[in-house]
């Protein structure tokens, strides 16, 4: 059997892909249910608020964060595939776009895993001094909202390939134009986070419309969407192959009953 | 705006002009001035409340205005046009609601 | 970008008499229609802050010059026609060389817009007014601000408007583009459009 045949690499990628899904499902209930972070509490509680959060729902919390340990990396496996996808469509030369987005996938796995460490830390000890435990907590949400850079260089990759004309001319492309419009408005909205250093309230601040509520969204709605893509563009690679490998097969026949 | 291949027999820069989008311009910035004057302390109505609606619902009328000869959405699909309606009916309830009710 | 199907040579006659067509891409209204639906969030966002404190939101704006916000008004509203005439200009064979003239009249608007911006910002923080000073500032900034950014945004997709109509023949593609980079300019003037008035001169 030739390697043209063998389905191993779309089936390994629907898998991946399923897997960093599920892994992204788990974090996001452990960040609801678990750390009670979404909305998070306000940027102008006191460190005895804080401390006193931490000290109520410790056990809660750090068990959060046992799970997080376990499923807070979800954006590597989707990013593995994605660049795949994009390293298929990313023709002649150099796939240079495709490798800014896996390790931008890597390094943003290294931001949605710290925070649930930091609130963990946080709770661990939860009975020391106030302002210890506040800072912990503090370090984590800023941690969540202000680490920005890793998503854009993502996204500028996947609205460049998108955008290119020679990437619609390949079958089974998973970028689509509306696609790269629509990422690179969200690479837009994302670019708010950074300023959640600043207020305290209202819309930049952490628990913000701008800094927490769009950018939490829009991240869910991308990877929604760019999982449905994905899938659809395999479904139809495996289809090309299967109709190839059957053409082969009924050529070989032919040849030998000839 | 007139469809755009009348333009290929376009001669002299003026015949740019010769559009509706012109006559909606010109609207645009008499509505601008109207809106400011009746924002700023030149207030020809002595009522503030009656003159923010006006000025509020001056400015939807402009974005709509803006939407379909400027975006050329007057000549779009019904989809994109609806789009672009609703938006403005929307939007400009809200506000004008949000406003009246503070 | 040259030999793809998205690039092929443009027909002339691009819209047949009356024939609905979408100006630009699909994609560029989805870019357009999410700008704008954020922007009507924050509108009623704004709105519902200044109903919880209606005299200190009325104090504070009276500390706004109107007069800068109804000038940079015109500017972009001269700007956004500039464009509509660089659009139907490149259309037309004998006057597409008045393009990038018109194009690079509409790119100066936008700076002096901007240029007005900052000389605002400035005279309010010469008189120790910062977000931070009251809501109403800190909606003022972030408001203003967030739409300053995306006139910046505007401005770079000018430059590769009047770079496309410098060439002495566009392509179907280019086309498509320049409708869609040219209706973004014109949601930037639209959003000033409502944010003038609501900021500046609702009371």
């Amino acid at each position: 059997m030739s390697n043209t045949k063998t389905l191993f690499s779309e089936r390994s990628q629907r898998l991946i892909l399923w897997w960093g899904i599920g892994l992204a499902v788990i974090y996001g209930v452990c960040l609801i249910f678990l750390f009670d972070m979404v909305p998070p509490p306000s940027a102008e509680w006191s460190p005895e608020q804080v401390a006193a959060f931490y000290q109520e729902h410790g056990t809660r919390i750090r068990w959060g964060s046992v799970i997080c340990g376990w499923t807070s990396a979800f954006m590597m496996p989707i990013l593995a595939v994605v660049t795949m996808q994009m390293a298929r469509v990313e023709t002649g030369g150099a796939k240079i776009w495709s490798a800014l987005s896996l390790v931008s996938g890597a390094m943003m796995s290294l931001f949605l895993a710290l925070p649930p460490i930091f609130w963990g830390v946080a709770a661990f000890n939860a009975d020391r001094g106030d302002e210890i435990t506040a800072m912990m907590h503090e370090l984590g949400l800023l941690t969540l909202t202000t680490t920005d850079q890793y998503y854009i260089f993502m996204w500028v990759g996947v609205t460049v390939l998108a955008l290119r004309p020679a990437t619609q001319l390949v079958k089974h492309n998973p970028f689509p134009r509306w696609w790269g419009y629509l990422s690179l408005w969200i690479t837009v909205m994302f670019e708010a986070g950074a300023f959640a250093f600043i207020p305290k309230t209202g819309p930049l601040s952490w628990n913000g419309l701008l800094v927490f509520w769009s950018p939490l969204s829009l991240f869910g709605v991308w990877i929604t969407i760019q999982s449905w893509l994905v899938f659809r563009a395999l479904r139809g690679q495996v289809a090309d192959k299967q109709a190839a490998t059957e053409a082969e097969t009924a050529a070989e026949l032919e040849a030998v009953l000839l | 705006m007139t469809s755009l291949t009348s333009l290929a027999s376009s001669r002299t820069p003026a015949d740019l002009l010769r559009t509706s989008a012109t006559a909606v311009w010109i609207f645009l910035v008499v509505a601008t001035v109207t809106s400011w004057a009746l924002g700023t302390d030149h207030a020809f109505v002595d009522n503030t409340t009656a003159a923010s609606v006006v000025v509020l619902l001056l400015a939807f009328v402009k974005v709509r205005f803006v939407g379909l000869y400027f975006m050329e959405l007057k000549d779009a699909p019904l989809p994109l046009r609806a789009l672009i309606e609703a938006w403005c009916l929307i939007v400009c309830a809200l506000t004008v609601g949000f406003f009246l009710a503070g | 970008m040259t030999s793809d199907v998205i690039d092929a040579p443009a027909s002339p006659a691009t819209a047949p008499g009356k024939k609905r067509r979408i100006p630009g891409e699909e994609g560029t209204w989805i870019f357009i229609f999410g700008d704008m639906c954020v922007f009507a969030v924050f509108f009623c966002v704004y709105l519902s802050a200044r109903m919880a404190d209606p005299a200190g939101f009325a104090h504070d704006q009276a500390e706004l010059n109107q007069n800068f916000g109804a000038i940079n008004t015109v500017l972009l509203l001269v700007s956004s026609l500039l464009v509509v005439l660089a659009t139907r200009a490149v259309h037309s064979p004998a006057l597409k060389r008045h393009a990038p003239r018109l194009l690079a009249g509409a790119w100066l608007c936008g700076a002096g817009f901007l240029g007005i911006k900052a000389l605002e910002y400035a005279e309010k923080v010469h008189h120790g007014i910062t977000p931070q000073t009251s809501d109403f500032f800190m909606y003022y900034f972030v408001l203003t601000g967030l739409h300053a950014f995306h006139l910046v945004l505007g401005l770079a997709m000018l430059t590769v408007l009047i770079r496309f109509a410098s060439k002495p023949e566009m392509s179907r593609g280019q086309f498509i583009f320049f409708e869609g980079g040219a209706c973004f300019w014109h949601m930037v003037d639209l959003l000033w459009l409502v944010l003038f008035p609501l900021i500046f001169l609702v009371r």
